[in-house]
């Protein structure tokens, strides 16, 4: 209750010195500009995706979804301190461990409220107290630092414009790759395999699914599991950005919860539509005014689109 | 989908069944369309009902019986065409604003308050001012106990009174949402299935509190069981897949081929 | 038949035991400071207002279904009307940069008093402020999001949207607000002249939450709850009996914020300050734990939860400083076990003010 939040996003935008503070219509800090949003993107989708499966897909509201990727940023910590391991290295890792703690969660207590929305939240939320406290016991509240691999160090300059260049960090472009490449693997599996057919079945129809011999309890207990799995991987991925804390998952959050609201939760489409749209105009508005303003227009601007489409921009309406 | 022959039917049906034309108009739909994301659940229904009539609607599964209750009320959006009550647009109304014109909806599943009691449910859905100052003003008079007795002795739920909805059967619940339909005191009654899961008496004292019903409001029905259509029934309408088959008496639509093909053909076969 | 007849016509709204039950406590709680110390009174004064936050948010999420994380809002809104007066008035009597300003206004070059703030200065229009700026916020949120066709759960993230937005703008404008630190170092209460001490905070607040659990019983138990009570468990269905559902949420959503907001303005002359970290997700969860433990739609559950927690918080304090962990683990029990929180254990005749209208009178 003592610590404010830091804005995730505004404080990735920070990070990024390279941008002119001028505000004049430069057409190359604009593209730089723009270029640091894609970084932002990575960021949401990789936080969002999680969120997607659990709350989309599975409709389960978990408010742990911050502690998740709090602890996938702990375990490449805990990796790289201890065996000098190589971030990119620790993330199968990560995703193993916040899965396996996702699988008991889901075993402990999600599966005794399901179709209990308010209780889920009240409980994951509880969750996520617990797990920060434990983490908290165990590495103290000390900032932790996770350094990223030596690759992905510096700067790309794609081209210069008279004397100007058009760059982006490897370690945003590391980033965005990283949440396509888990989007791809994510689409791949709940449309293209066995299993994702079963989780979708599960979803719309338990008492069909299980009448088809379909184990629903163990398909809930994979598919929560691997949400928050994913969720872990995030954290690897984003650990290096900033330091590692115990309180770091609830500054992602609230923008992960708006990413996948905004897209719709429907298809997985709509969480890679959400981050694109909040992090892009995220970026542009901090351009031409600040940062903090930003965020206040786009949470705004979050609230309209609620408002007028509760469905997210990517749902087909259904009969209600 | 529209053959000529279903037209021609239509144009037939209307100059035979002007029952409704020497009574004054409660409620008339115009040419209602209703599409569901492509799906065209109505397609262009028309309905007459006059002052204190009980019109019948049947219809196969899926003939937009439903569907047509829902535009009535606001709650489905109305792609095209027109509803009057009273002579007045109400088309695409909201609900509430439909409900305080005097038109009262019972639900297909009993649409009742679960957690409250049989009187708290009466009590909601007594007539009188239903504004937000209104009702923290509000006392409950003995004239309004007087009347919620009465509403719960015309459904045979007096001494259910303190019990919650959710411990009753599914054909109580049917009572109770009959019962809170009563309480509105509504023009216009819309009753979607009031009898199912009743057993033939329940059903056969349904069918006798909606004539009672009908002697000072206007009621429109849909139903599934013969029988007590029969028992109730002045004028019938049969829907199928959205549109307006035929209407008439029981005897006109029983002995209407296009009836007998979609809907009655089985039941006779089976009777035969 | 007969007897059934003869209870509806004798039901009224009587509800001699939980009368009796609340003078006693009045009388318990107006005898504590007398007996406890002067960090007791404070604390437990602290807590009575945090209950009395958690009972306006029972009002809309208990009561009526609305699932809000947006209540520490409107308690931080009221605290910064009472915190700009506090402040102003001690910058105009006793202050190091010459002229009226706050310091932190100062620190951050504003030369004079923005024409917004400057009425705060008069403490009944502070009073005013505290009341009406929380609430006539959530008159626009309200009227905004609940003319729709948005529920559940998306009201719910809504809320969280609000709460992260406002506190990201309250930390940007340091200039007005005093930025991460908030306004800190205001002024002691005067009332009539007179600095107010503990004991008279303690005993306004006690006089504020007794108000507003009496008015909230009363509102509850009218017609007007029971109306609330159908939009919790369905609101469409309420809609086909003629009632404009939404003018409901709105109307106890707004009245639910005033109250939020008029703790908020008692909670900084307790507290010495205020800060955006009241306006966050976690102290808005934190409300919503108070009713979830305390157990919805009671109007004791949440002050009984805050007093309870905060206690405990309290005493856990002095051995570590992991508190926080214990409620959680505390928020997941009551979850699993006890869905309808601390309220539930009570014998089950205490209850009855739960059920119906007419259980209710017995």
């Amino acid at each position: 209750m003592n610590v404010l939040p830091i804005n995730a996003l505004s404080s990735l935008i920070h990070l990024a010195q390279a941008t002119p503070a001028a505000k004049s219509f430069d057409p190359i800090a604009i593209t730089n500009q723009l270029l640091n949003g894609v970084g932002i993107i990575g960021i949401l989708l990789l936080t969002g995706l999680g969120l997607s499966i659990t709350f989309g897909v599975m409709r389960i509201i978990n408010l742990a979804h911050g502690e998740f990727i709090m602890l996938g940023a702990y375990t490449s910590f805990v990796l790289q301190s201890n065996f000098k391991m190589d971030l990119l290295l620790t993330i199968p890792f990560s995703f193993l461990f916040t899965a396996f703690i996702g699988a008991i969660v889901e075993r402990t207590i999600v599966r005794r409220l399901y179709g209990r929305a308010v209780e889920t939240l009240l409980a994951t939320w509880g969750l996520s107290i617990v797990i920060q406290g434990v983490v908290k016991l165990i590495f103290t509240a000390q900032l932790k630092y996770v350094k990223a691999p030596p690759y992905t160090r510096g700067n790309w300059t794609p081209f210069q414009i008279g004397g100007q260049a058009i760059e982006i960090s490897y370690y945003r472009l590391f980033i965005i790759f990283m949440a396509l490449l888990l989007l791809g693997i994510t689409a791949f599996l709940l449309y293209r395999t066995k299993l994702g057919r079963e989780v979708r079945a599960v979803t719309q129809n338990r008492d069909m699914a299980k009448c088809l011999g379909i184990n629903t309890s163990l398909v809930d207990m994979l598919t929560f599991a691997y949400g928050c799995g994913l969720a872990g991987v995030a954290g690897t991925v984003i650990s290096s950005l900033k330091s590692v804390a115990p309180p770091m998952g609830q500054d992602y959050l609230v923008d992960a919860w708006m990413t996948v609201v905004t897209g719709g939760v429907d298809k997985l489409v709509g969480v890679l539509a959400g981050a694109v749209l909040i992090g892009e105009s995220n970026a542009a508005i901090a351009y031409l005014i600040n940062d903090p303003t930003a965020r206040v227009i786009v949470l705004a601007a979050v609230i309209v689109l609620i408002r007028y489409r509760p469905e997210g921009l990517f749902t087909v309406q259904k009969r209600s | 989908m529209a053959t000529s022959s279903v037209v021609e039917t239509d144009k037939v049906v209307n100059e035979t069944s002007d029952v409704a034309s020497d009574r004054q108009s409660v409620l008339s739909v115009k040419d209602l369309k209703v599409v569901f994301s492509g799906f065209k659940a109505l397609k262009g229904v028309d309905l007459e009902v006059g002052e204190n009539e009980i019109v019948t609607i049947i219809g196969p599964n899926g003939a937009g019986k439903s569907t047509l209750l829902d535009a009535i009320v606001g709650k489905s959006p109305v792609a095209s065409g027109h509803v009057y009550y009273h002579g007045k647009d109400i088309t695409n109304q909201s609900p509430y604003e439909v409900a305080r014109m005097g038109i009262g909806r019972k639900f297909q599943n009993p649409n009742v308050y679960n957690e409250l009691s049989v009187f708290d449910n009466i009590l909601l859905a007594l007539k009188g001012s239903h504004g937000v100052f209104a009702s923290i003003k509000s006392k409950l008079t003995a004239g309004k106990k007087d009347k919620i007795i009465s509403v719960l002795d015309r459904v045979g739920l007096l001494e259910k009174g303190y019990s919650k909805v959710s411990s009753l059967s599914h054909g109580q619940k049917q009572w109770v949402e009959i019962g809170m339909v009563i309480a509105q005191d509504p023009t216009l009654v819309l009753l979607d299935e009031p009898t199912a899961g009743m057993t033939p008496d329940e059903t056969h004292l349904t069918g006798e509190i909606i004539k009672t019903i009908s002697q000072n409001h206007s009621v429109v029905v849909i139903e599934h069981d013969m029988e007590f259509v029969k028992q109730i029934a002045q004028r019938i309408v049969v829907l199928h897949q959205g549109e307006k088959l035929t209407e008439g008496s029981v005897n006109e639509v029983q002995s209407n081929p296009k009836v007998i093909e979609v809907y009655l053909g089985r039941e006779q076969i089976d009777a035969a | 038949m007969a007897e059934v007849v003869g209870r509806i016509r004798q039901a009224n709204y009587v509800p001699k035991r939980w009368l009796v039950t609340s003078l006693v406590l009045l009388v318990i709680f107006a005898v504590f400071p007398f007996v406890a110390g002067e960090f007791q009174t404070n604390l437990m004064a602290k807590l009575l207002l945090f209950g009395t936050l958690g009972v306006s948010l029972d009002l809309v999420w208990g009561f009526t279904g609305i699932l809000s994380f947006a209540h520490g809002v409107f308690f931080t809104l009221g605290g910064y009307a009472m915190a700009y007066y506090l402040k102003l008035n001690l910058s105009a009597t006793a202050n190091n940069y010459g002229g009226t300003l706050p310091d932190f206004m100062v620190w951050n070059g504003l030369k004079e008093l923005p024409w917004f703030i400057s009425p705060l200065q008069y403490f009944p229009v502070a009073v005013i402020a505290m009341v009406v700026l929380p609430a006539g916020f959530a008159y626009l949120i309200g009227s905004f999001i609940f003319r729709s066709k948005v529920s559940g759960v998306y009201i719910t993230v809504i809320t969280l949207a609000i709460s992260s937005a406002l506190t990201t703008f309250f930390v940007s404008q340091q200039a007005y607000t005093g930025g991460t630190n908030g306004i800190t170092d205001v002024s002691k209460l005067i009332l009539f002249g007179a600095t107010v001490p503990p004991i008279g905070i303690y005993f306004i607040i006690l006089t504020f939450a007794a108000l507003v659990m009496a008015g909230s019983w009363w509102l509850t138990q009218s017609n007007f709850g029971l109306i609330l009570r159908s939009i919790k468990e369905n609101e469409q269905r309420i809609s086909y009996l003629g009632y404009d559902v939404a003018n409901f949420k709105i109307f106890i959503w707004t009245l639910s914020a005033g109250i939020a907001g008029i703790a908020g303005g008692l909670f900084v002359p307790l507290n010495k300050f205020i800060s955006p970290v009241y306006l966050g997700v976690a102290f808005g969860t934190q409300i919503v734990i108070w009713v979830a433990v305390g157990g919805r739609g009671t109007l004791f559950g949440p002050i009984i939860a805050a007093i309870l927690l905060g206690q405990i918080q309290n005493s856990v304090d002095r051995i570590t400083q992991d508190w926080q962990l214990i409620v959680g683990v505390i928020l997941v029990i009551v979850v699993l076990f006890l869905p309808d929180g601390l309220m539930s254990l009570l014998p089950q005749k205490f209850l009855s003010k739960k059920s119906s209208q007419l259980s209710r009178s017995e």
